[in-house]
């Protein structure tokens, strides 16, 4: 196939060269990019340099599918608007009635409008009306010009030179439609209905029987805590170990918090001392070898208290380590315990501490250690220069980074509703552009809702 | 969406739809202006201006127009239309006189509240003298007098315009009045906000069609949610 289209030095500029004789002498030239995906609107226009012979021009578009020895608007996937009837033309050779003719010196305009997948022709400037509609815009489409007797010469204003076709007001129109139509859209959908109104937590958690017992645990540990609160009577103790027994089963990513988890356990232990607190430990240390191998057996016959204590200091800190998972949750209500049973507890778990952080390289875990084992040195904490460990309140802070640990892992908002929906508007806008809707690609958030 | 049509459409994970979302370029400012908007234009003064002081967000609006505004918002919702009336003329003389609709209005909503206290007499001689005379020029401002005159009678319970007497009715005339008042200082009606919202709700139904995606699905809990599975 020959060509018999020379395009010009300007790139835009086409002629046609060929005997001109036949339709089969037709030829059609397409840009060398199709109109770019996220366009609302496209237009170009062609000056018609010389008729030539019989004005046998075509201007349109065209998808790339089909040959280039017709005129755009003969074939499927093709439209074209032509100069010597005026008529206009997709997927067959007669076309139909649609404008005047076009001439020597006539500026032709053609345009497609995604919004409405339709194509329209403008002449020297007139709107000439929408001449195709239900255009199939899911595939490239290309400006395309076709000619097919000689001397024909058109000359393709892509946009580089001011068009004849006031195009920014049609575009602004476009634009307007694409507005008015979204702020015809309901919001309904978006607001929950009354019935299922639910604080966001319960909301989210309302997808199982799963994450229902997440709520009532996430609920129950907040419970937990509050009874902390130094206005509870001195029985009510942080149950610290629940809590991290709760922690255990539906928030397992909060105890992935080494520091944190750390922190938790001694403050168990301190509760438990706390709980102790009244009682002589060493008195209450069994004397039977149940407490546990480790213990020497020989320090119960030390009478002086303050050196018992230090003793069960010793029986603690020298507990060989004892490696095993740690399942929270298992110490009993302390308020039912009897002295001996409390202080067994007391001093397993303080055995479990050390057994796993005594060894830890992180120097300020080993120092929380020693003070928190530093309460056992003293035979009433309570009167202990270091008796502000078991004061009730030292609990919030610790509670509020619980707190913090189980939002984080709730998958809580990292924005602001605001900048959420914005994001998710712009986004939204984008990926609809990308894929051809030409509402989408005419508005914008930044210009067209802020 | 049928499970028809959905079998072919694209599903976009929540990981690439985070990217996307992660790649907007967001100004700050435009989260505040929004903001800014909206406290002007349901004229939350005091927040408007804490909120200007805290952002550092410059507004043209005069934050002392707002109150006045706010007092005649107030003035309607009470039912004093008299007031109303009065600070509208002080604020904007000549609203009134050349919105006959508006001014129809106001004028409707007192004959509403000489009726509601139970003033019949007063009632019949205001719509007489003050509002039966613009009906003339305004054939539907006649009818809607018309409607509010049925209300002296029925019973207020069994009445077909028993709405008249609602809350919201006071709540429409404010709103029109506000309205009014804004575009008669060159302001937007209507903040920007809820048309984001229409925005969300639009693209998210245009993108239905095309691909599963995650969606928001809630504007009170505005979580991203992961599309189904395919079934």
């Amino acid at each position: 196939m020959t060509s018999f289209l020379a395009v010009g030095a300007d790139r835009v500029s086409v002629r046609y060269t060929g005997p001109g004789k036949g339709d089969s002498d037709a030829r059609m030239i397409r840009s060398d990019h199709p109109i770019p995906a996220r366009c609302g609107v496209y237009y170009y226009e062609v000056f018609i340099r010389s008729r030539g012979q019989c004005g046998y021009i075509g201007i349109g578009l065209s998808h790339n599918t089909n040959g280039a020895t017709r005129l755009p608007g003969w074939d499927p996937g093709s439209w074209g608007y032509h100069g010597d009837d005026g008529n206009c033309f997709s997927g067959n050779g007669s076309g139909r009635a649609y404008g005047p003719g076009f001439t020597t010196d006539d500026t032709v305009g053609c345009g497609i409008d995604f919004k409405e997948r339709s194509i329209f022709f403008t002449r020297n400037g007139l709107f000439l009306g929408h001449a195709f509609k239900s255009v199939d815009t899911s595939k490239p489409i290309f400006p395309a010009v076709g000619m097919r007797t000689a001397g024909e010469h058109i000359v393709a204003n892509f946009g580089q030179r001011p068009f004849r076709f006031d195009i920014e007001c049609y575009v602004s129109e476009a634009h307007q439609d694409a507005l008015a139509e979204i702020h015809k859209t309901s919001i309904g959908d978006l607001i929950p209905k009354p019935s299922d109104q639910t604080t966001p937590l319960e909301a989210k958690n309302a997808a199982g029987p799963r994450a229902d017992n997440r709520a009532g645990h996430s609920q129950a540990a907040a419970r937990g805590w509050t009874a902390a609160k130094p206005s509870a009577s001195t029985s009510a103790r942080a149950d610290i170990d629940s809590a991290l027994g709760m922690l255990q089963e539906s928030y397992p990513q909060v105890l992935k918090d080494e520091s944190l988890v750390f922190q938790l356990r001694c403050r168990q232990f301190i509760e438990l001392v706390r709980a102790a607190n009244g009682y002589h430990i060493a008195d209450c240390i069994p004397s039977d070898d149940s407490l546990s191998s480790a213990s020497s057996g020989s320090m119960m016959d030390v009478d002086d208290t303050q050196a018992a204590s230090l003793m069960s200091l010793a029986a603690i800190t020298n507990a060989p380590a004892a490696p095993s998972k740690t399942v929270y949750g298992q110490i009993p209500n302390l308020r039912k315990l009897e002295p001996a049973r409390l202080v067994r507890i007391l001093l397993d778990y303080g055995r479990q501490l050390q057994a796993d952080y005594g060894a830890s390289p992180n120097p300020i875990v080993r120092e929380g250690l020693v003070h928190t084992f530093s309460l056992l040195a003293y035979a009433d904490p309570a009167a202990s220069p270091i008796s502000a460990l078991l004061d009730p309140e030292a609990c919030k802070p610790l509670a509020r980074l619980v707190e913090c640990a189980i939002v984080a892992t709730e998958k809580a908002p990292r924005m602001s509703a605001l900048e959420c929906i914005y994001r998710q508007c712009a986004a939204l806008l984008a990926e609809l552009s990308s894929r051809r809707n030409g509402a989408a690609a005419l508005v914008s958030v930044d210009t067209d809702f802020v | 969406m049928t499970s028809a049509s959905s079998s072919s459409k694209q599903t976009i994970s929540l990981e690439e739809w985070e990217c996307k979302m992660a790649e907007v370029p967001i100004a700050k400012s435009d989260l505040n202006q929004l903001i800014m908007n909206y406290l002007i234009i349901e004229g939350y003064k005091d927040a408007a201006e804490k909120f200007s002081e805290e952002s550092g967000l410059q507004t043209q609006v005069d934050l002392g127009s707002i109150e006045e505004r706010m007092q005649i918002r107030y003035a309607v919702q009470s039912g004093d239309i008299r007031l109303a009336i009065e600070r509208v003329n002080d604020l904007n003389p000549d609203l009134l006189e050349t919105d006959a609709r508006l001014y129809f209005r106001l004028q409707q909503q007192h004959l509403i509240e000489l009726i509601r206290q139970g003033r019949a007499t007063e009632a019949l001689e205001f719509a007489q003298e003050e509002l039966a005379p613009h009906g003339a020029e305004h054939p539907e401002l006649l009818r809607e007098l018309e409607r509010t005159m049925a209300l002296l009678a029925f019973d207020r319970q069994d009445s077909p315009v028993a709405e008249l007497l609602e809350f919201g009715q006071r709540q429409r005339t404010a709103n029109e009045l506000n309205a009014a008042l804004l575009a008669a200082h060159s302001q937007p009606r209507e903040p920007k906000l809820p048309a984001l919202l229409q925005l969300l709700a639009w693209t998210q139904a245009q993108l239905d069609d095309k691909a599963r995606y995650p969606r928001i699905n809630s504007i009170v809990n505005p979580v991203l949610e992961e599309p189904a599975d395919k079934t």
